[in-house]
């Protein structure tokens, strides 16, 4: 049984191949660059039509049992995955507005694949579904409460499948290691844009997360959180226009816009050169911050656990982070421990959503 | 020498007379709610030797209370000042020490309206009105900025383009600078503590604008507001920290008008655009207590209180971090550090593991100040203390004054 995981951004697809008998990926996760150069439809089927062929010289003919997708945005309405059905695609297509780049996109690789593969299961998986159930105080803004209501302006988390897969983890090591019982984690998705959450009992108390990816702390080309003062300073001294401002926000700043050139985060926090220190001690500061803020959510910690793909950077980051954190916390007797979760994000969902849209294609036929 | 102090607050005007260096007050007070009606009508509470009387006066905006407060001030003729100090919130890039008013000083005054659009505006015409109506009365400007100059360079830095850091001065400038130095160094003084190796967290909660302060050895490491006083904790118009792409949605919903979406994040947002209809925290705690009370109220005073937890979390452990040991004391102070317990509690209850206990009947009573409230056995101390931001200020006008060069020298222009 193997199940074709996807993963749209913007302008790529990403895919990988995994089989439930082995439990590993037959085909590790590549890239498809030729998204958004024509049609959209059209190049979502080229690109699966390659996919499958892809697929077919590494494992054979009809190697596709199950699709998953991930989809970045499913605001309140998806707790966990599902799926595919007309009633979802209604659901939806009703939270574009709310994710107007995202979710066009996400619909249309739907249709496709039920095009391409009209016979195969789609399951959709959403980063969000983990952030449902944080608290109201967390989730709102302090504007005009009309505004929120009808703008619809609230705070989500993004890297919800591999936050799940690492507090997972940490929780069964916790148990493991001291017999724990409860579990606060703190936990650290070090992505091109990073992601910390603080979860109690599985529940997502704080998020760095904002209404979009862009608050929080810096990525690799997004600024992170900044003094709202700061957009409307740029609207008024350089006359630009929310598209421009969003544009610059967004690709051409956080470590790009400190170190002056494209830079991985890896490439920040391991080089020597002094262009990156800077930049390396400011997200080294942001995640110090973020932290304590973690901790007075949580009342106390356990562990700090990391995820994405610069997940190793935990190596670095965790000694770093939890030497001060044992400062600060100063009556607590053991130092906190820090767990890596070296596993893709295409392994946490395929080992995350079990029988999901098999069970169905079995009772159906 | 008296000293005539004006602190403009973003919702009111305090002001105190002071006979130097004897810290004597001659008279004080202040003009409370100023600006957004809130449920309690605005008043001045004037004080001369000790005694208090209150007149209900509408001021709908600073330049109408700083008449009415001259009014009031010269009905007593030996009440001649030598000095004017005012608090001003943001220096920008030009100050980063307090200055002399000149020609030239009130000419880059103006530039820096737009760092703080809520307190600088009413200050600077407090100012101009001064200089029009006392020309040859010495003012100087102490700015809330200048304490702030020690936080380094990556706590300041924001992830942007150079030419936005460089050439438009895009940075970190913290506020509330002279209150957060002045009650730290008391805290110090009472614990007996060399200000010099004293680390805190310095919590300014006041009735219009707040904001948190670390302090390691004395020094500002960090504050919670930013480039503008807008960044940051909940405040009572102002919204705090918000994602940018808001903003952009904002702009886009105001078709591009950004002095609309400026007011309405610094006047109509935080605790009054929560709770739709009091911009005081104050008025909310009242309300809650009331049978028939709203649920945005308890969302208000539940989000108020959390942003501000966070953040206190999180500079305890900047503290501890570069001082290499937990902080000394957490200290909270203005009007509503000072007066609401329910308030304190929230904040510090639930983060024992940081080493903070809070005694809960020192908490509820908690007068006189100074008073400590944490538990004895606390390795934190919890600390409620009166900010004297017309104390402070009048002590560096004095020093200025005194001093036998040119005071306008002091200001780096």
């Amino acid at each position: 049984m193997n199940t074709l995981i996807l993963e749209p951004t913007l302008r790529d697809l990403d895919y990988s191949l995994y089989n439930d008998e082995d439990r590993a990926l037959v085909l590790d996760r590549r890239r498809d660059h030729k998204v958004g150069l024509m049609d959209q439809a059209q190049a979502w089927q080229q690109t699966l039509y390659r996919i499958l062929h892809q697929c077919q010289q590494a494992k054979g003919t009809d190697p596709i049992h199950r699709i998953a997708l991930t989809v970045a945005f499913g605001a309140d309405c998806f707790n966990t995955a599902v799926a595919f059905n007309p009633k979802v695609f209604q659901k939806l297509e009703r939270l574009v507005p709310q994710a107007p780049l995202h979710l066009p996109g996400v619909l249309q690789l739907c249709r496709c694949c039920q095009t391409v593969f009209p016979d195969i299961p789609l399951v959709l998986v959403f980063e969000t579904a983990f952030f449902v159930g944080m608290p109201e105080r967390e989730r709102r803004y302090a504007i005009p409460s009309d505004m929120v209501d009808t703008m619809k302006i609230t705070r989500y988390g993004y890297q919800g499948i591999y936050h799940e897969a690492a507090c997972a983890m940490a929780s069964q090591e916790l148990r493991k290691q001291a017999g724990q019982g409860r579990s606060r984690l703190i936990s650290l998705c070090l992505e091109p844009i990073s992601e910390l959450v603080a979860v109690k009992a599985h529940r997502v108390l704080m998020t760095t997360g904002g209404a979009t990816p862009l608050e929080g702390i810096l990525g690799e080309t997004s600024c992170g959180t900044v003094d709202p003062s700061i957009v409307l300073t740029l609207s008024e001294k350089l006359g630009w226009g929310p598209e421009k401002i969003n544009t610059v926000l967004t690709r051409e700043s956080g470590l790009r816009g400190l170190t002056g050139k494209a830079s991985t985060l890896e490439t920040v926090l391991t080089s020597e050169a002094t262009t990156c220190q800077l930049a390396a001690q400011i997200y080294q500061y942001r995640l110090l911050n973020a932290c304590g803020a973690g901790i007075a959510a949580l009342g106390g910690l356990d562990a700090l656990v990391f995820s994405g793909r610069y997940a190793t950077l935990g190596h670095r980051l965790g000694p770093y982070l939890t030497e001060k954190i044992d400062l600060a916390l100063a009556s607590q007797n053991d130092s906190i421990p820090f767990y890596i979760l070296r596993e893709s994000k295409a392994l946490s969902i395929a080992s995350r959503i079990g029988k999901l849209g098999l069970e169905q294609m079995t009772g159906a036929s | 020498m008296n000293v005539l102090v004006f602190n403009c607050g973003s919702s009111s005007l305090k002001y105190k007379l002071l006979k130097m260096p004897e810290q004597l007050e001659l008279a004080g007070g202040e003009a409370q709610r100023v600006g957004p009606v809130t449920s309690q009508p605005a008043c001045i509470i004037h004080r001369v030797n000790g005694q208090s009387t209150s007149r209900e006066i509408p001021m709908p905006n600073h330049a109408v209370a700083f008449k009415e407060v001259m009014t009031l001030l010269r009905q007593t003729p030996d009440f001649e000042p030598d000095v004017v100090g005012h608090r001003m919130a943001h220096g920008g890039t030009v100050w980063k020490h307090h200055t002399r008013v000149n020609t030239e000083t009130l000419e880059h005054l103006q530039e820096t309206k737009q760092l703080a659009p809520l307190h600088n505006p009413p200050a600077i015409s407090l100012v101009e009105a001064c200089s029009n109506q006392y020309p040859a009365l010495p003012q100087i400007l102490i700015f809330d900025t200048a304490y702030h100059s020690s936080i380094p360079e990556y706590a300041k830095t924001y992830a942007l383009p150079r030419f936005m850091r460089e050439d438009l001065g895009i940075r970190k400038y913290g506020f509330h600078g002279t209150s957060h130095r002045y009650v730290a160094q008391e805290t110090a003084r009472l614990m007996g503590i060399d200000f010099k190796t004293f680390n805190a967290v310095s919590c300014h909660l006041g009735s219009g604008g707040a904001s948190l302060c670390a302090i390691v050895c004395g020094k500002s490491l960090d504050n919670t507001m930013g480039h503008s006083p807008l960044q940051g904790l909940i405040m009572s118009t102002r919204s705090g920290d918000l994602d940018a792409t808001v903003v952009m949605r904002m702009l886009r919903h105001q078709e591009g008008n950004s002095q609309s979406v400026t007011k309405l994040l610094n006047t109509q947002s935080g605790v009054l655009g929560m709770s739709g209809y009091t911009a005081d925290i104050r008025d909310v705690v009242k309300s809650l207590s009331q049978p028939t009370s709203d649920a945005s109220l308890s969302h208000a005073l539940d989000m108020y209180t959390w942003r501000t937890k966070k953040y206190l979390g999180s500079y305890l452990l900047a503290v501890a971090a570069h001082a290499g040991k937990p902080a000394d004391a957490i200290i909270l102070t203005d009007t509503i550090g000072e007066t609401m317990p329910s308030i304190r509690w929230q904040l510090c209850v639930d983060i024992q593991c940081f080493g903070v206990t809070v005694d809960r009947d020192l908490n509820q009573t908690a007068a006189p100040l100074p008073h400590m409230i944490a538990t004895a056995d606390s390795p934190i101390k919890v600390w409620v203390i009166q900010t004297n931001e017309e104390l402070a200020i009048a002590n560096h006008a004095y020093a200025l004054m005194a001093k036998p060069s040119n005071p306008a020298k002091e200001g780096a222009l």
